[in-house]
Parts: C-alpha cells; sequence; structure tokens
C-alpha cells in the first residue's frame, strides 16, 4: 500500500462512512415519525410536585450580597420541563455574569445555586432581584 | 567548470578536496544539485543576474579554478574540523531528503534543502557556464535548470563571514558549516560569493547573490529531475559506474559508487574528502537524459494528483485543524473513527425501535398499568433483550473556533461538557437546546475560569425519545457558536 492508495481509501471509507451515517438516521426519522408520541416528561413532572410536596421544600429564592457586584444566589424549584430555561432567561435579563454555578435535581426538586457577578450594585439590589426571582419561579 | 574538468580535475585531485565530513551526504546532495540544474536553468536565462555571470565566469574561470583549489583544500578543512556534527547533519539531511521522499513532504524538508541550495547555485552556475563555453550537444531537450530557482527555493540564512576563512573566495550563505563544506566539496567552485556580505570578492567573484533574495517555493523533486539532466562534460567515471549509478536507486547508491571509485585517481586528503567533479555529475546525469523529461512530467502529475487527494480528505473532515498532512491524516482517523461509533449507536437505535414496534404489536397483558402506548412501550423496553444485554454508548467530540463540546452518552445518559470563550451566556442556550432535545437536565456544574466558560451537564434522555450523540453535538455546536457569532465581543467587565 503506497500513499496515494491510502488517502485513496482512506477517501473512500470516509464517504462510505458518511453515507451510512444519513442512511441510518433518516430510517431512525421514519421511525420515529411512525412511532407513538412521547409523554413521559409529563409522568415525571407530576412526580416532581409530589416529590416537592414530600420533603416540605416549597419554592424559595436566597440572594446574598458578597461585595462588590457579586452575588451568592440560592433558588429551589419545582422541576419541570422547560423550567431552567426560564430561570436562566431571567438570569440573563437581569445581566448577570455568571461566575459559578451548579445545579441540581433530586426528587423533582431543582436546587440552583449561582454566583454572578452584575452590573448594579448595592444591597437594596438584591431585595429587587430576590422578588424578581420568586416571580420567575412562580411561572415556571 | 565540469567540461573543463581535464585541467581542473587535475588540481583538485591534488587538493584532495571534495566531499565533506558526509560521504554519503554529500554525494546525495550533490546529485540533486545537478538535477537542479536543469530547473534553473531557464531562471538564469532570464535572470536577474544583475551582472552577467555568465562572462564573469567565461573570463575568471580559470581564475578561479586555480584560486579554488588554493581554497578548497583550507576551506575543507576548516569544514571538515568545524563540523563533525555537521557531518551528521549532512548525511542526516541527505538521508533525510530521500528525494522520493521529498515529493511527499514538500514544506517538511525545507530546513533540510536549505543546505542543499548553496551547492546547488555554485552547480548550477558552473554548469550554465560551460554550457555556454562547451556546447555538448548532450545537453537533453530540459532546458538548464536557472540557478536563481534553487537559490530562491530554500531561504537561504546568510553565511557568518566568521564562519568562513577570511580569504576564501567562497562563501556560503548558509548558517549552517555544511553549506560550505558542499561546495567546496562539490569542486565546482569558482569563485562564489554566495554571501550577502561579500566577504570575499576577490578575484572576479562570481556573484550568486542576486538570485537569493528571490524566494521561489522549494520543489525538491525538481533537484532529481535536474540532476538527471546534467549536460555532458569531460566525464572521469568509468562507464560501467554509470550504468549502476542510476539503477533506479537513490542517490545515496550513486554516490557510494562515485565516491568509491577510486580508479579515477582522485587523491584523498588526509580528510579524506573526495572531490565530486563536475564530469563525474555530468557523466551520472548523461544515461538519464531520455528519460529525464518524461519522468519529471509524470512526478510532477503524481505529486500533484496526491496533493489533490490530501486536500480532498481535509474538505472531508467537518473540522480540519492545521493544513498540513499529518495533520490531515490526523484528523481524518478520528473522524473515521468517530463515524464508525456513530454508525454502531445508529444502528443500535434502530435496532431498539425495531424490537419495540414489534413489541407494541404483541399486546401486552402482564402489566396492568399499562394504559397509554408509550408505556406499554416503556415496559416492552425493560424487556427488550437489547436493553439488558448492551449498554449503548458513544462518545463525539467535537472543536469549532472558540467552542469545544465533548458528548457521552451511555445507556440513557448523556454527559456534555462545553468549553467556550467567554461572551454569551451560554447557560442558556444549552438548556434551551437540551430542552428541544428532551433531555432531562439532572445537573449543572461549572463557571467562568479565566477566559472560558466551563460547563459540564449531565442529563437522562427522556423514554422513547431517540438521541444520538452526534446530533447533540451538532446542534449543541451550532446554538452556541451562533450566538456567538451573532454578539460582537465586549469588553471584559
Amino acid at each position: 500500500m503506497n500513499k496515494a492508495t491510502i488517502i485513496t481509501d482512506a477517501i473512500t471509507y470516509i464517504e462510505e462512512l458518511q453515507k451510512s451515517v444519513e442512511d441510518l438516521t433518516d430510517q431512525l426519522h421514519q421511525m420515529e415519525a411512525t412511532s407513538v408520541a412521547e409523554e413521559n416528561p409529563n409522568f415525571k413532572e407530576i412526580d416532581a410536585e409530589q416529590g416537592m410536596n414530600k420533603w416540605g421544600l416549597a419554592p424559595e429564592v436566597q440572594v446574598n450580597h458578597i461585595g462588590g457586584t457579586k452575588y451568592w444566589i440560592k433558588i429551589v424549584f419545582q422541576k419541570k420541563r422547560g423550567g431552567l430555561t426560564k430561570l436562566m432567561e431571567a438570569i440573563s435579563v437581569l445581566g448577570f455574569d455568571i461566575t459559578d454555578t451548579s445545579i441540581t435535581t433530586s426528587d423533582g426538586a431543582v436546587l440552583v445555586t449561582l454566583s454572578a457577578e452584575g452590573i448594579h450594585g448595592g444591597l437594596s439590589e438584591a431585595d429587587k432581584i430576590k422578588k424578581f426571582l420568586l416571580e420567575v419561579i412562580g411561572n415556571i | 567548470m565540469y567540461e573543463e574538468s581535464a585541467g581542473f580535475d587535475q588540481n583538485s585531485l591534488h587538493e584532495g578536496g571534495g566531499l565533506v565530513q558526509a560521504e554519503d551526504g554529500f554525494s546525495q546532495t550533490h546529485i540533486p544539485n545537478c538535477n537542479n540544474n536543469n530547473q534553473s536553468f531557464s531562471m538564469e536565462e532570464q535572470s536577474n543576474y544583475p551582472q552577467n555571470q555568465m562572462s564573469q565566469q567565461d573570463v575568471a574561470f580559470s581564475a578561479l579554478e586555480m584560486e579554488l583549489q588554493h581554497h578548497l583544500n583550507l576551506e575543507m578543512e576548516q569544514c571538515y574540523n568545524n563540523t563533525s556534527s555537521g557531518n551528521h547533519e549532512i548525511q542526516e539531511i541527505v538521508h533525510d531528503s530521500n528525494w522520493q521522499e521529498m515529493t511527499n513532504f514538500n514544506g517538511e524538508n525545507q530546513y533540510h534543502h536549505q543546505h542543499q541550495p548553496p551547492a546547488d547555485y555554485v552547480q548550477n552556475g558552473h554548469h550554465h557556464h560551460h554550457q555556454q563555453n562547451f556546447t555538448t550537444g548532450s545537453l537533453p531537450e530540459t532546458p538548464y535548470p536557472t540557478t536563481p530557482d534553487l537559490l530562491n527555493m530554500f531561504p537561504l540564512p546568510r553565511c557568518s563571514p566568521s564562519s568562513l576563512l577570511p580569504n576564501s573566495s567562497i562563501t556560503f550563505s548558509n548558517s549552517a558549516h555544511k553549506s560550505p563544506g558542499f561546495l567546496a566539496s562539490l569542486g565546482l567552485l569558482g569563485e562564489i560569493n554566495t554571501s550577502a556580505d561579500g566577504s570575499s570578492a576577490s578575484a572576479g567573484a562570481v556573484v550568486y547573490d542576486p538570485l537569493l533574495p528571490l524566494n521561489l517555493p522549494p520543489q525538491p523533486p525538481l533537484l532529481r529531475e535536474l540532476f538527471h539532466s546534467l549536460p555532458h562534460g569531460g566525464y572521469t567515471l568509468g562507464a560501467p559506474r554509470n550504468g549502476t549509478l542510476f539503477g533506479g536507486v537513490d542517490e545515496r547508491d550513486v554516490n557510494v559508487g562515485l565516491y568509491q571509485n577510486g580508479d579515477h585517481g582522485r587523491s584523498f586528503d588526509h580528510n579524506g574528502v573526495f572531490e565530486f567533479t563536475a564530469g563525474e555529475i555530468d557523466c551520472i546525469g548523461k544515461n538519464r537524459d531520455g528519460k529525464d523529461t518524461k519522468h519529471f512530467a509524470t512526478e510532477r502529475h503524481r505529486r500533484v494528483l496526491l496533493n489533490d487527494k490530501y486536500q480532498a480528505l481535509r474538505k472531508l473532515v467537518p473540522n480540519p485543524t492545521k493544513n498540513d498532512r499529518a495533520s490531515i491524516v490526523g484528523d481524518a482517523i478520528d473522524y473515521i473513527n468517530e463515524l464508525k461509533r456513530t454508525v454502531t449507536e445508529l444502528k443500535g437505535w434502530v435496532e431498539k425501535k425495531r424490537c419495540i414496534k414489534e413489541r407494541l404489536k404483541r399486546p401486552k397483558t402482564e402489566d396492568d398499568a399499562v394504559m397509554e402506548g408509550n408505556e406499554s412501550k416503556s415496559v416492552g423496553e425493560m424487556d427488550n433483550p437489547y436493553n439488558s444485554s448492551s449498554l449503548r454508548s458513544s462518545w463525539l467530540h467535537r472543536k469549532s473556533k472558540n467552542t469545544e463540546v465533548d458528548v457521552r452518552i451511555i445507556d440513557d445518559e448523556v454527559t456534555v461538557k462545553l468549553v467556550q470563550q467567554k461572551r454569551i451566556n451560554c447557560l442558556l442556550f444549552v438548556s434551551k437546546v437540551l430542552d428541544e432535545l428532551q433531555l432531562d437536565l439532572h445537573h449543572v456544574a461549572g463557571g467562568l475560569i479565566g477566559d472560558y466558560y466551563s460547563f459540564l451537564f449531565n442529563s437522562k434522555i427522556c423514554e422513547g425519545s431517540i438521541v444520538y450523540a452526534s446530533a447533540v453535538a451538532n446542534k449543541l455546536i451550532e446554538v452556541v457558536d451562533k450566538q456567538y457569532a451573532a454578539i460582537p465581543p465586549t469588553s471584559s467587565y
């Protein structure tokens, strides 16, 4: 095998593989189209509410000001499809730059802790933020 | 000079100059040098030589030769003494620059080539010169190579005068000691002042410097062709040797043969330097004249084809990195492996789906909880032998200009690692994408590290949805990149 043939074979093989990937995806999509729609997420949402109630958790928000324009925010809310997205939208609306974050879920409850740096400053802001976030969670 | 070899040879023989330390190396470079002659010939014609070196050479040639002889030994000695390591380098260069290989690694041996040019230069000049003086009908159809071509092919660092003998008229613009050795050892040198500083420039120095500034791209294969089309001259080579010279063996063997031939009365100086005369070079080229042009053309054609293939391969790969051959091949390897994994994954999904459909056809009576088609499907999945026997796993890694995505799927868990240069709130977009893909986010961790956002997402695949790694990765990268591009760079907070 010389170099030219190796390269040529590689080209052919890659094209072959790409074609089979395409075929398989098409096949899969066809199968998907004929199958029944998925409703499991709803199933899980019911679970989520039950989970939160079980542990006596209620949606809550905690905003702490840690010097400068930094905040430490802790949010607990009920897990729902698209809930996190809405929360993230809210955070970005606030103009926060997320320094680090940790999100965990357990038993239908979502715990979000993040430390963010915002363009706003001051203690009074913290309260406003808290109210705003509570609203957001309520809407999720 | 080759044609005049009669007189010169004898002189040089006494000198015993010639092949520097790197005997093999020298011969190898030597031959290619000759090859270059053909190539650079045309260049010379139109040459940018400010001076008409040919005429200069004509006049000063015999004088040069004499002077050369004087300098040769000195040069040789110095070079020899200087470059015990140079020997190895030369040999290394020569070995490395196996001409057959050079076609394949155009850019990679550039460094090595650097050491060639001075010799080529000199030879070319001489050949050309000789051509004019002694029109040997043996000159092949191919025009003489242009020396300028070769010189410009390899960016030559200027030689520091200190490295050369003060009186030497042979200066080589080459940082390595080798080149002086080479050139000198060629025994072809007239007075060649290849260094820009013109340190020597005594007896009617033939100045090849003007050619140096021209920066032509390296064309190693040309060297070989050039060599093959050397003109005939005062051969001192024996006929049998000629026959073996180009038995399809690389120059090394050729040189060895030439080098070992003591029948021609070459004397070796105490350094064992072998002087290779132009005549010999001519002789070497002689036998190949007829086929050289054809070889050159086919060789070039072959190279062009190979390069095209490399480029075609590069286009197939989704995110090519560098443009050199090694990277292209490396990327291709990774991509092929990735494709194979994806194919396996997809096949698994198709298989699974098919089993599910089969199971759906059979009514489930064991499970009373079955109320909807989905749930029966999920039950069916649990019984599915596919689920129990094999663990679906796949892995994908995608890189784009400022984003890096790593997606791993194990059974029904999807883990995504995302590294992106800070500009946008990628968390938002990623969670949107994950929602679209029906992935249940279970855990996220990450934050800003230096200039980059780095996140890790752990999610579960919702039952019944088909998720495969490449889809996740592609979509993620697409979305994130789009957002990234949409926002102009902001100054740091």
